[in-house]
C-alpha cells in the first residue's frame, strides 16, 4: 500500500491540538495544506515523518527514510565550503555510502535536475552566494535526486519569488506523475486551488479536505469525520 | 639555504623536533580546519585543559610514562566531551555552558591531583611539552596519533562534511550522525594529548586552530582549505624552530607568534572577508551611488 494513510489521528505536544477522521495522500497525488498560524500544520507535517509520535490514532505511510523532508527554517550551514553541485550530488550519499564514488548516472541526474531547476550558472557557486529563490530550488533539488516516495514540504514558498515558485510547482508535478506522494504546507489559497489535486484546510481543530479534481474551487470544504 | 638548514642536519633533537611537528600538523590541521567551519573553535581550548586530570592521574600511577599519562588524557578529554554532550541532550542547556562547567571542573581536579601529591617541576614539565626534547615515545604517539587521524578522516570524510553542512541529514542515515560526532571529537583530544606531550598546550591548540583560520580568509574550497592549513603548519613549525634555534628564543611561542603574524595580515589583507578589500568594495559602492544620484 503506497502513500500515507491516516485514521483517527490525534496530534500535538501534550494535549492533542487536532485530530483527522480519515484521510490520505495516494501514490502521486499532490495535496496542499493550508490554515491558519497555530492551527496545527507543522505539527501535522512532523508528525507525518516521523519527528513527533501521534498521541493517538494511525498514521501508515512509507518507511520514515523514504520520506523527504524539507523543513521550513533548515538547519543547514550556509557558510561551509561546498558548491551548489557538491551539495546536491551529495543526496546520493545515502545510495552510495561514505567510500564509494558517485555513478555517472548520479552526475547526470543531478546535471539534469540543475538544469530543470535552472541553477546550471550557479553551479560551482558557494552557498551563501544563493538568493532566497535559488537557495530553496537547491534544497528541494537535494531532496528530488534521493526521489524518495514521498515529499512533505513545509512553506518551500516563503519570500520567493514568481520564477522559483513556478519551477518548483513544475517538478512537483513531475514527481507526482512518477509516483510521488506530495504535501505542501502553504499560505496562498488560491496557489493552493490552482496547482495541487487536493487540498487540506485545518481550521478549529480538524482536517477539512476537499478535492479540487472533483468540485473545482469548492465554495465549502467538507469535513471529514470517520 | 642549505646553510640555513644545517641545524637539522647537524643535531639530533633539531630532527626530532622537526619530525614532531610535521607530523603534528599534518593531523592536526586538518582536524582544525573542520574545527573552524564547525564554529567549535574554542572548544581546542577547553579540552586541551580538560585532558589534565587524566594526565595528572597517569603521572601518579606509573610515574613518568608517556604511554600512561597520554591514555590519561585521552580518557578524561573523552570524558569531558562525552559528559557535556549528554549533559546537553537531556536537557536544553546548549552544550557550550556544559562544557565549560565540565572543563572547569576537570581542570580544578587536575591542579588540585598535581599540588596534593606530585607538585614536581619535572611534572610541569611533561605536561606541558617541549619541543627541543622529544623522546622516543613521544615521537611514537605523535605518528600512531597522526596515522590514526588521516586514516578516519578519509573515511569519515563525506559524513563529516554533510554533517557540518546540515546537522539534521545524518539523523535519517541510521547513526552516522553520532558515529561521525563522536570519532571527530575522539580525534580532536587524540591530537590535543599527542601535541600536548610533544610540544605543549600552546602549540597543540594552535598548530590545530590557527592555520585553519587562517586559510579560511583565502581559500573557497574545502580542499584547498586543507592543503593550505597544513602547508601552513608546517612552515610555521620549521620557521619557529630555525627561529628558536638561531636567535635563542622559546620554540612553542615562536612558531604561534609566526602563526599569528600570518592571522593579522590575513585580517587586513585577505581574499575573503579581509579589511582592506572590504574597506574598498564599501569606497566603490558609495562612489557609485554618489554618481547614480547626480
Amino acid at each position: 500500500m503506497s502513500g500515507i494513510h491516516l485514521k483517527g489521528l490525534r496530534v500535538g505536544y501534550e494535549h492533542p491540538l487536532l485530530t483527522v477522521g480519515a484521510a490520505s495522500i495516494g501514490a502521486g497525488e499532490r495535496v496542499a495544506l493550508t490554515g491558519d498560524n497555530g492551527s496545527g500544520k507543522s505539527t501535522l507535517v512532523k508528525t507525518l515523518v516521523g519527528l513527533l509520535s501521534p498521541l493517538g490514532g494511525r498514521c501508515t505511510g512509507p518507511d520514515r527514510r523514504q520520506i523527504g523532508y524539507l523543513p521550513q527554517q533548515g538547519r543547514e550551514d550556509r557558510q561551509f565550503p561546498v558548491s551548489v553541485y557538491e551539495w546536491v550530488l551529495s543526496g546520493f550519499w545515502g545510495k552510495r555510502g561514505p567510500l564509494a564514488a558517485f555513478s555517472r548516472s548520479d552526475h547526470s541526474s543531478t546535471n539534469d535536475l540543475l538544469g530543470r531547476l535552472g541553477l546550471l550558472n550557479r553551479c560551482e557557486a558557494p552557498l551563501n552566494e544563493l538568493s532566497g529563490g535559488q537557495w530553496q530550488r537547491t534544497r528541494l533539488a537535494r531532496l528530488l535526486v534521493q526521489r524518495f516516495d514521498c515529499l512533505v514540504l513545509d512553506e518551500p514558498f516563503n519570500n520567493i519569488d514568481e520564477m522559483s515558485q513556478s519551477l518548483i510547482l513544475k517538478e512537483l508535478q513531475t514527481a507526482a506523475q512518477a509516483g510521488c506522494s506530495v504535501l505542501c504546507v502553504l499560505h496562498d489559497m488560491a496557489l493552493a486551488r490552482r496547482a495541487f489535486d487536493t487540498h487540506w484546510h485545518l481550521c478549529d481543530g480538524r482536517l477539512h479536505s476537499a478535492d479540487l479534481h472533483q468540485t473545482g474551487s469548492p465554495a465549502r470544504p467538507q469535513s471529514s469525520r470517520a | 639555504m642549505t646553510d640555513l638548514l644545517y641545524p637539522f642536519v647537524e643535531f639530533d633533537f633539531m630532527r626530532r623536533a622537526l619530525a614532531g611537528s610535521l607530523i603534528i600538523s599534518l593531523s592536526a590541521a586538518p582536524v582544525g580546519v573542520f574545527m573552524v567551519l564547525r564554529r567549535i573553535s574554542l572548544m581546542g581550548d577547553a579540552l586541551s585543559h580538560a585532558v589534565l586530570p587524566g594526565v595528572a592521574i597517569g603521572y601518579l600511577v606509573a610515574g613518568l610514562s608517556v604511554t600512561a599519562m597520554a591514555l590519561g588524557g585521552l580518557l578524561a578529554g573523552c570524558l569531558v566531551a562525552l559528559a557535556s554532550g549528554l549533559s546537553s541532550r537531556w536537557s536544553t542547556v546548549p552544550e557550550d555552558r556544559n562544557l565549560a562547567a565540565w572543563y572547569l571542573i576537570a581542570l580544578a581536579l587536575g591542579v588540585f591531583l598535581i599540588s596534593v601529591r606530585g607538585g614536581s617541576v619535572d611534572l610541569m614539565h611533561v605536561l606541558f611539552g617541549a619541543a627541543l626534547g622529544l623522546g622516543d615515545a613521544a615521537l611514537v604517539w605523535v605518528g600512531a596519533t597522526a596515522t590514526a587521524t588521516i586514516w578516519v578522516l578519509l573515511m569519515l570524510f563525506r559524513p563529516l562534511v554533510f554533517d557540518s553542512v546540515d546537522p539534521g541529514s545524518l539523523s535519517n542515515q541510521g547513526s552516522w550522525g553520532w558515529v561521525t560526532h563522536g570519532a571527530f571529537v575522539v580525534l580532536i583530544v587524540l591530537n590535543l594529548v599527542a601535541g600536548l606531550h610533544a610540544m605543549g598546550t600552546l602549540m597543540a591548540v594552535g598548530l590545530m586552530i590557527l592555520p585553519g583560520t587562517i586559510a579560511s580568509y583565502w581559500c573557497q574550497r574545502l580542499d584547498s582549505l586543507l592543503v593550505m592549513a597544513v602547508a601552513l603548519a608546517g612552515l610555521a613549525s620549521v620557521a619557529g624552530l630555525l627561529g628558536s634555534f638561531y636567535a635563542d628564543w622559546p620554540t612553542s611561542p615562536t612558531v604561534i607568534l609566526g602563526l599569528g603574524i600570518a592571522y593579522l595580515l590575513s585580517v587586513l589583507l585577505g581574499r575573503r572577508q579581509g579589511l582592506v578589500r572590504a574597506l574598498w568594495f564599501r569606497a566603490v559602492q558609495t562612489k557609485q551611488s554618489k554618481e547614480l544620484r547626480k
